[in-house]
């Protein structure tokens, strides 16, 4: 799998469990209302916690796999050194990530090609009028 | 000798120890002895001279102190701190008032426990009473029993609805509580999924999404390039924030410069007339982030461009470059001139007129530009890759792109090739009205144009290389003319160069060879003198009736020595004068114009 899709199936994964931890909420908040509604229903309560009970342990292993593979992607970074104090940060030993990753210049690279498919065009716009620009012969 | 003679001792003076007179050891010294210098002016300090008192003016007479006891309250209210000394004191009286009142209470409760106690165990209890309560009431005075009340059943019910109604409220509120954190998180969860969405669309876009350097909680997006002058290196990343309602928000980065300029701008300009001009296009208005993103990567990219131009042509002065503030002009000759300046984006589609040759020009010449800063970038990173040179104390700075000079070079040999088509046209033009055989071809730039281009890198190469372009002429009389012109803003041509090289029978004129020249009007003298020696050996070949006179433009009759003739050629045309001696001399002027009359006709006809 690229990178490029494994991170975006990662995030909705994750945006995934941010809803169900809204949605584990108001589980627990039907549960409690079970409770102070005449007459009581034990069932009621017992299904709805149990709901509430099978959400939050699909949310804690999803939880656990996504900081599993986290962990096989050495991120946050592994910390060498005397650098243990930062960890947990997302610091990477120190090293400004962000600073690093913005040192490639692909942004460059997709300019420069921008720019030449520009002059190819203008070039092919103008190819008329060129012609008469190549050799002059008079006599 | 004098009283006051100078006694000098060749032995050094002791040296001071310097930790005793640095300015740090005497702060603390001053500070220990005297307290801080708060407060402390000229007038106290020349006060304590006099005096010769060695106390503290802050504690003993300053104004502060005078003011008395509200001294540390007005000194507060005037936000200031009262001092050191009287903050200690009054902290510490405090502390002994409140240890004294805790105290106290501590007593009265181990008395009452006390006496209680001594009911039942009264060795015990009275131990630890205190002789004031001893005194006042006997031991085991203090009675006590445990109270038997009989509950009421009413009450008994009504505390049961109210716990139960308690309950009931405290889960209610417990469940509303719930259910407002999960509508809470779960706005804040569609909000954002709505800005990873949005974050993910521009990764996919293929923008690097990357932390902020300096501030590693919040994403970025670089558009800046990696290889730019320092001066625009760290500007290329924006912040993407997510804003109100989870959209992506950029809100500190620059699409524009003053004004709204935005884009390099190049304008053909003729007598101070705009001429053509080159477009800015971008989507102007689009708000998205995307477009936002896009615009401030272009914007970053000409506004760079256009630094790095005005650095380099302000060191271009000597060949027709001038700057002012905010625009470079490039001088092409002949009125006309190339401005370079920064312009805001046009409004709407404004799409290239192609009909009109400046505005070609212009926007050929911006696609230029452009083209080579990207080039620029790429030796950039080139030369980052080599082994730095070594370390020297003075500071290097890079030098000037080379950008301005390429393509002022092109434009000017352009302009001189132009010229040099004109001159020729019109001398042909003028040579075939006169009734001879004449031809021209040019061959421009030749040495840069390559058939296939290979790699960015070569196709630029050749761009920046000298120019050359050459015309063969074919003039009369079996005169053959090659002009080699070559272009290079530097050594060792600093402009255009031209060089003549003429072939002939050497009977006209004995001067062969190439002759080199750096001045258009040079050349043109040089062609029109050759264009004159070239009809003198064409009448020469062509009727036996004349001879030249020593190599000159002057021929005479060999009939009749009396009558001569004068061949002469300058911008006009080709004139020649007829006369006899004694006589009056005539003109006929071929300047291009259909006369009816050839040199021929002349020659044997002559006028009068």
């Amino acid at each position: 799998m690229s990178p490029q899709s494994n991170t975006k199936t990662r995030i909705l994964e994750l945006n995934a469990i941010d809803k169900d931890i809204s949605t584990l909420l108001s589980t627990a908040s039907t549960a409690i209302t079970t409770l102070t509604s005449t007459p009581a229903s034990a069932s009621a309560f017992a299904s709805a916690s149990g709901q509430y009970h099978a959400l939050l342990q699909s949310i804690v292993v999803r939880l656990r796999r996504q900081i599993l593979l986290l962990e096989q992607a050495d991120i946050p970074a592994p910390v060498t050194g005397n650098g243990g104090e930062k960890e947990g940060k997302g610091s990477g030993g120190g090293i400004d990530v962000g600073a690093f990753n913005s040192r490639n210049d692909v942004v460059g690279r997709e300019m420069e090609g921008e720019l030449w498919k520009g002059a190819k065009e203008l070039v092919g716009l103008l190819s008329g009028d060129l012609e008469g620009d190549g050799d002059v012969k008079m006599g | 000798m004098s009283s006051n003679q100078l006694l000098l001792s060749l032995k050094s003076w002791p040296e001071d120890d310097p930790e005793l007179k640095s300015v740090s050891s005497l702060i603390t010294r001053i500070q220990a002895q005297r307290g801080h210098f708060r407060d402390v002016d000229e007038s106290i300090l020349e006060n304590e001279i006099r005096e010769g008192k060695d106390t503290d003016p802050l504690f003993d007479d300053s104004p502060v102190e005078e003011s008395g006891g509200g001294a540390s309250n007005s000194a507060l209210a005037a936000g200031e701190e009262p001092d050191r000394a009287t903050q200690l004191k009054n902290a510490k009286a405090e502390i002994v008032a409140l240890v004294g009142h805790a105290l106290n209470e501590a007593l009265f409760g181990l008395d009452y426990v006390s006496l209680l106690v001594s009911l039942q165990n009264p060795e015990a209890g009275s131990s630890s009473m205190s002789p004031e309560l001893k005194k006042s009431v006997p031991v085991g005075s203090l009675g006590f029993d445990k109270v038997q009340r009989r509950a009421d059943p009413g009450s008994v019910k009504e505390d049961l609805a109210i716990s139960h109604a308690w309950k009931v409220e405290g889960l209610n509120s417990a469940a509303d509580t719930l259910m407002g954190a999960s509508k809470k998180l779960g706005d804040d969860v569609r909000k954002e999924a709505r800005y990873w969405e949005q974050i993910l669309a521009i990764r996919e876009d293929g923008w690097v999404v990357t932390r902020m350097p300096n501030e590693r909680r919040t994403l970025g997006v670089r558009f800046g390039f990696a290889e730019s002058a320092a001066e625009y290196k760290n500007k290329g990343v924006g912040a993407l924030r997510r804003g109100e309602d989870g959209d992506v928000v950029m809100d500190d980065v620059a699409t524009t410069g003053s004004h709204g300029k935005a884009m390099l701008r190049v304008r053909v300009l003729e007598n101070g007339e705009v001429k053509g001009s080159s477009v800015q296009s971008g989507n102007k208005c689009s708000g998205s982030v995307k477009d936002m993103i896009q615009r401030a990567r272009n914007f970053i990219y000409e506004d760079e461009l256009f630094f790095e131009i005005t650095r380099e042509a302000r060191l271009m002065a000597n060949y027709g470059v001038r700057t002012s503030e905010d625009a470079v002009t490039i001088d092409l000759g002949g009125g006309r001139s190339i401005v370079i300046d920064m312009a805001p984006l046009d409004d709407g589609d404004i799409v290239l007129d192609i009909h009109n040759p400046d505005s070609n020009l212009a926007q050929g010449v911006v696609t230029a530009f452009r083209i080579l800063l990207s080039y620029n970038h790429r030796m950039s990173l080139r030369k980052r890759s080599k082994p730095p040179p070594p370390l020297t104390q003075r500071k290097i700075v890079p030098p000037a792109l080379r950008m301005v000079a390429p393509i002022t070079t092109h434009l000017l040999h352009h302009q001189h090739q132009l010229n040099l088509q004109n001159l020729l046209r019109h001398l042909i033009k003028v040579v075939k009205s006169a009734g001879m055989s004449t031809a021209f071809v040019t061959k421009p730039r030749h040495n840069c144009l390559k058939p296939v281009i290979k790699n960015v890198e070569t196709a630029v190469e050749a761009f920046l290389e000298r120019i050359e372009s050459e015309a063969t002429v074919k003039l009369p009389g079996g005169w053959k003319v090659e002009i080699n012109m070559k272009t290079a803003l530097g050594p060792p041509l600093y402009g255009t160069a031209y060089i003549i090289g003429t072939s002939h029978d050497g009977v006209s004129a004995r001067l062969m060879g190439e002759n080199r020249f750096t001045s258009s009007k040079e050349m043109e003298m040089y062609l029109f003198w050759c264009l004159e020696r070239s009809i003198v050996n064409e009448v020469r070949y062509t009727n036996d009736k004349w001879e030249q006179i020593a190599q000159s433009n002057e021929m005479w009759s060999i009939d009749k020595s009396t009558r001569r003739i004068r061949i002469s050629v300058d911008r006009t045309g080709l004139s020649i004068v007829t006369g006899t001696t004694g006589g009056k001399d005539d003109r006929v002027v071929w300047d291009g114009s259909d006369t009816g009359r050839t040199l021929q006709d002349l020659l044997n006809h002559p006028v009068g």
